[in-house]
Parts: structure tokens; sequence; C-alpha cells
């Protein structure tokens, strides 16, 4: 939506400019253009700053501004179900990318290191079946291999390990792809270089072919992570009782009433995500200039 | 291991007035290194490389030159391991090499993209196969700045491979591949990844490079310029087999087949008919685009009325406005012909005439223009007299 506004916008600005050169400051079209961006960026961010805004609301009702306090705040730092919601959900958000990361990165290796093997497609397709595969189906599906488990061999019990186990289930399919298209990139060459130079295939893996691929590894991590931290669905069908992670927590409280703690929540997270992305951003154009200067550097010197 | 090395330049001193820039053939009996027998390769139904047989000799600069598809790599990657031979040995110093993994081989090979690790510094590159071997930390480190002065590398120790320019790459990855002072060492290509006046000036640098260190090295490439600079012999192959081997020299003046003969240098070939030959009266060869007979003063010792090719390189064909004479000043009898210019393409240093004879047939002939400017050679739409030397023909059977 907000990229049509711009293409719309970029197309009308180019007519424009083309027919009317004077000052770019405050012809038609930069108006035009602060306009349609407005509008973009407030259907993008509106409720995320309401949101803020009313988490530090007095009232007890959600909709309706009382006045300003931060007791919310407090209140949501003594709630002991919510703090552990939140730890729950931490937990099982780093474990499971952890686990995902292990076996993504394994079933890449699998796909592209070795060559074809019989069913090599069929492996292909299932291993990221989970991707595309609605989420009510996977949950329902491993609720049932829980319960049947549990008659059977009397294990697992419905909740931390279940859950972990369907996150891992399901994240590890985005891993794959992830680790699989940079390894796909990777030049073949500096593998066999490894292995000219004297390097055995487990060496190679390890001090080559790992370091190449950690970009993805780290950005298949994070996305695990994500996935699963934010995971309603799945969680909802193999959570026990003391197992709740945070979006089931909160869309239960939905359901019985909304207060402002929830807000209070939300704001702290979205300050902690756009830290996170600040720095991840300044991070990235540091390392930009970086690379730019060192390339500078080397089309400088004559061989 | 720094004795060693002295050792080696030793020998490449001595070498040195043997191995001269004109790389005539080598008269001194050497060792040799590597042994390819019977060597095939095939990929299901298509044959990659072909029953090919080979031996290097110890410190000689080999080059297998060919087009893209014609064997050359699929046979340097069996060479280093990577491929397996569907046949054959080969034989790498008295030990025979086959089934022996890439990292338990005693060759290390530059590649065409040069491979280089780029999580690692200049320094950590050169250094990787030193470490696999597990020596100590100041042996390494030693061979490490050893290596960096003789690639002319020692400012760049500590830069990532993508801080450096393709010609300082190259250099990088020569100094790691000649690290662990292999007994071969191989280059896929080079000048490949390299714009092409840098290659000219890389070409010398790496051939100087190799010659002091001594190593015995085989190299693939597709560009003739190459490796008739830089190889002491050259294999030409096509579609997996060998079609020449020879130094420069012999392939450019004597090629076996109009194959060889195409593929170096550019050539111009005469469909004819051997009328007669021997010992006595040399040969006589009838060709229907040239007005005289072709005469040579050796016995080709082909059978009489056999259809041959006749091969004569541009460079050797004498362009004048007059009669040609011989050395007694008399009207040459044949071995010239007649024609008229079509085209003159101006190179600079030399100038290329095409002309066309009267069955309609365009030979090729260049001139230094030191000569074209001084004499007042022929112009467009002149008619010329086309006449060679009996030694500068080739006659080919297939």
């Amino acid at each position: 939506m907000a990229e049509d506004v711009k293409e719309n916008n970029a197309a009308q600005a180019a007519t424009i400019v083309r027919t009317v050169r004077k000052n770019p400051r405050c012809t038609r079209s930069s108006i035009l253009k602060f306009i349609f961006l407005s509008f973009g960026f407030m259907f993008l961010y509106l409720p995320i700053a309401t949101l803020i805004v009313f988490s530090f609301n007095e009232s007890k009702l959600v909709t309706i501004w009382s006045g300003f306090s931060v007791k919310w705040y407090f209140e949501l730092l003594s709630d002991r179900q919510m703090i552990d919601a939140v730890l729950n959900s931490l937990i099982i958000a780093f474990s499971s990318a952890s686990m995902s990361v292990i076996i993504g990165t394994l079933a890449a290796i699998v796909l592209v290191k070795i060559g074809r093997f019989k069913g090599e497609s069929m492996f292909a397709l299932f291993i990221t079946a989970p991707m595309v595969l609605p989420d009510v189906i996977i949950g329902l599906s491993m609720l049932l291999l829980f319960v049947a488990m549990s008659n059977i061999i009397g294990w697992p019990e419905k909740g931390m390990v279940t859950i972990w186990i369907s996150m891992v289930t399901l994240t590890s399919a985005y891993v794959t792809v992830v680790v699989r298209s940079r390894m796909r990139e990777l030049d073949t060459s500096i593998e066999e270089a490894a292995l000219d130079l004297g390097a055995g295939p487990i060496k190679t893996f390890f001090t080559i072919i790992l370091p190449s691929i950690m970009p993805a590894i780290v950005s298949g991590w994070l996305l695990a992570f994500t996935l699963s931290m934010d995971d309603l669905v799945i969680t909802q069908f193999v959570a026990g009782p003391n197992s709740s992670t945070l979006p089931v927590l909160v869309f239960s409280k939905v359901r019985r009433g909304l207060n402002p703690e929830i807000n209070a929540l939300a704001t702290i997270i979205v300050f902690i995500v756009s830290v996170c992305t600040f720095v991840y951003w300044l991070s990235r154009v540091r390392a930009d200039r970086r690379r730019k200067r060192d390339m500078r550097l080397a089309l400088n010197r004559k061989d | 291991m720094a004795e060693l090395l002295k050792d080696n330049e030793k020998v490449t001193g001595s070498e040195k007035t043997a191995v001269n820039k004109n790389r005539e053939p080598v008269k001194k009996v050497r060792r040799p290194l590597l042994e390819i027998k019977n060597i095939t390769k095939k990929y299901g139904e298509n044959v990659a490389v072909d029953n090919v047989d080979l031996t290097i000799y110890e410190g000689e600069i080999f080059a297998l030159l060919g087009s893209s598809g014609c064997g050359k790599s699929t046979l340097l990657r069996m060479i280093a391991g990577f491929e397996n031979p569907t046949s054959g040995s080969i034989i790498l110093d008295g030990e025979d090499i086959i089934g022996v993994p890439p990292y338990k081989r005693h060759l290390n090979m530059m590649f065409q993209s040069y491979a280089l690790f780029p999580h690692m510094t200049v320094a950590q590159n050169i250094a990787f196969g030193l470490k696999q071997e597990k020596l100590p930390k100041k042996v390494i480190e030693e061979r490490v700045n050893q290596m960096l002065k003789l690639v002319h590398m020692e400012e760049y120790v500590d830069r990532k491979p993508h801080q450096l320019s393709g010609g300082q790459r190259q250099r990088v990855a020569l100094a790691r591949s000649l690290a662990k002072q292999p007994k071969l060492l191989l280059l896929d290509e080079p000048m490949g990844a390299l714009d092409k006046k840098l290659r000219e000036q890389m070409r010398l640098e790496l051939v100087n490079i190799i010659e002091s260190v001594g190593v015995t090295c085989v190299m693939v490439t597709h560009d003739q310029e190459e490796a008739m600079t830089m190889a002491e012999r050259i294999a030409i192959m096509n579609r997996g087999e060998f079609i020449q081997v020879g130094s420069p020299r012999q392939i450019y003046e004597n090629p076996n087949c109009c194959f060889a003969a195409e593929f170096i240098g550019s050539v111009n070939m005469f469909e004819s008919t051997l009328i007669t030959s021997g010992p006595d009266v040399g040969s006589v060869i009838r060709c229907k685009d040239l007005e005289h007979d072709i005469h040579l003063d050796i016995d080709v010792d082909l059978d009489d009325g056999m259809e041959v090719t006749v091969a004569i390189r541009p460079e050797k064909i004498y362009l004048e406005k007059t009669m040609p004479v011989d050395e007694n000043g008399q009207p040459l009898k044949d071995n010239y012909t007649t024609g008229v210019v079509t085209e003159i393409a101006y190179m600079g240093d030399i100038s290329i005439y095409h002309v066309k004879l009267n069955s309609g047939k365009v030979v090729i002939s260049t001139l230094p223009n030191v000569d074209r400017f001084n004499k007042g050679l022929p112009t467009w739409d002149d008619k010329v007299f086309l006449s060679w030397d009996p030694e500068s023909c080739v006659t080919l059977t297939f």
C-alpha cells in the first residue's frame, strides 16, 4: 500500500517536474509527495502510536482517556502471570530457534552438498512443507500425535516440551530455506581450495563453510526466534496448563476483557524492537561505509 | 625448509640459462615428475577426456590449451583429485595418486576465481595450508613472510580479500598455493579474472615467480597468447584428445594437422593435390586456387595423387607489385600467384592485407608498417604478386 502510494507519487512527480521547472521545494508535486507520505506513515504507525499513548492512560478502560499515569507499568511488573508468560515465550523462542538452526543447517547441507540421492526432491518438499501448511493443521496434527504418544509411551506431557517440539518443526523449515539459498551461492572453489591446501572435509566445514554461511545461520536464527515468539495458533493446541506463552495469555485476556497493562507491555516490546532495529541499521550503515572505503583503497592502489 | 628453498634457488639459477625466454626445447635430460597414462573420464555417455597420455618433467611449465569444453579443466581437476578418472593412472613422483583425496596430494592449485577465503586476512589465507601440516607457529610465520616477499605483498598482510584489487588477489592466491612448497603447481585459467592490460603484465611476472621458486607447473588456458608466452610446452586439446604436444615454436611452425594450424595464430589453407614427390625432385603440389604449382625442396614422403592441405602463415607470404624474382634475379617459375587487394586493416605495428585470387579465394598476408610506408607498398585494388619460400609451406594430410 505504502509502496503503491510512493510509486504513484513518483510517476506524478516525474510528469510535473518535466513541465514545471521551478523551485523544486514548493512545486505541487512536492506538496503532494508530502501528503501521500504522511498518509502512508499514518496508515502504518497510527495504531502503534495510539497504543503507546494509551499505555500511559490512568483509566482502567482501554479506550477512554482519563489522565496521564505510569501505574500500569508498575502493575505489569507485579503481575506474576504476565512475567511468567514472557519468560516462557523467551525460553521457547530461544531454545527452538537454536534447535531449528542445527536441524535446518544439516538439512541444507544434505540438500546442497550431498549429490543427488533417491527421494531428494521428496525430502526437499517435506522439509519445507510446514511453511505452506496452515497453522491450524500443524497444531491439530501435533496435538493428535502428542496425545497418541502419551497414551502409548507416556511421554510427552503437554507443556513446554510439546510447544518446543512444535516450534522446531515449524521454524526449521524457514531456517532450511534461508541457509540453503546462501549455501547455493557459495563458491564451491573455496571449499575445493581448502581441500587442496590439506584440510580434510570436516575441518573444511568448520573453518571455511561454516564462517561463510554464518550470516544466513544468524538470520535464520532470528527468523525462527521471531516466529516462535509470535506463534499463537499452534501453541494454543499443544500448550499445557502451566505453559502459557505471551501470545496465548494476551489472547485469553482479550476474551476476558482487556486492561491497559497489555498496552504497557506492548510499549516496552515496541521500544526494545525499535532500539534493536536502530542499532542494526546503524551497524549496517557503518559497515557499508567501511566497505566503500575499502573498495576505494583497493582501486586506488596500482598493482 | 629455508635450506630447501635456497637449494631450489640454486637449481633455478642454472636452469635459467637453459630456459631462456625464447623457450627452445630444452635439451637437458629431465626427470619425469607427473605421468598420466591412458586417462579416460566419462560422464555417462559423454567422454570428457579420451585416453590421454602425458609426461611432465621436473621444472617445466606446461600448458593445456583448448577451447571451452575440450576436457582440459577436467584433466586438471583429475590431477588435483576433485574428479576421479573412469580409467587410467596418474603417477606423481613415482606414486600412483588415483583414489588419494585432494587433501593428501602433494600438489596445490591456483583457482580461476582465486578462491581466497573471504573471512581471512592475506596472512591467514597464506598460512592456512601450513597450519594443516601442524608446523610450529614460528615456522609458519617465517614462511608466510617469505611468500609475501616473493609476491611483493608485504604491505597487505592484514587486508581481507575484498580489500584487494584483482592483480593483488592473484598474487595472494599464488603465494597461498606456493606456501606448502608443492611438487606440482596447477593453474586454472590464471589470468581469467583479470582485464587485458593487467593480464599481459602479470603473465611474465607469474612466470618469473614460478621460475624463481623452480616449481613444476601445469596450467589450463583457452588463451593461445597466454600459453605461448608462459609455457615451455603446450598441448592442444580438442574433444578430450591431445591434438599436438610441443614447444610453442614447434606448434606454430610445424603444426601436425589442420586443427593445430588453425588453432594457433592465423593461417592460409590451400586444398591441393600432390603431383609428384621424391628425394631428388622435391615435391610438386597443385592447388586449383593458385595459378602456379607449389614446389617444395623436400620430399614429403606421401603417395602421388594424394589430397593434401598446404598451410602458409600470413607473415610468410610476400606481397609485391612487381614480378617476384629468385636470388639470382630470375623471375620465379612457381611458388607464386596473383590477386587483387580488397581490404587493408591497419593494426598499428602491421597491416593485414586481404588479397582476392582469380579463383575467388581470399588470401591473408601481413606486412610490417615500417615497410608499407617507406617503400610505397600495394594499396586498395592494386594487382599484386603473392609469393612464398618453399620452406614456409607446411603440408598437412588431415
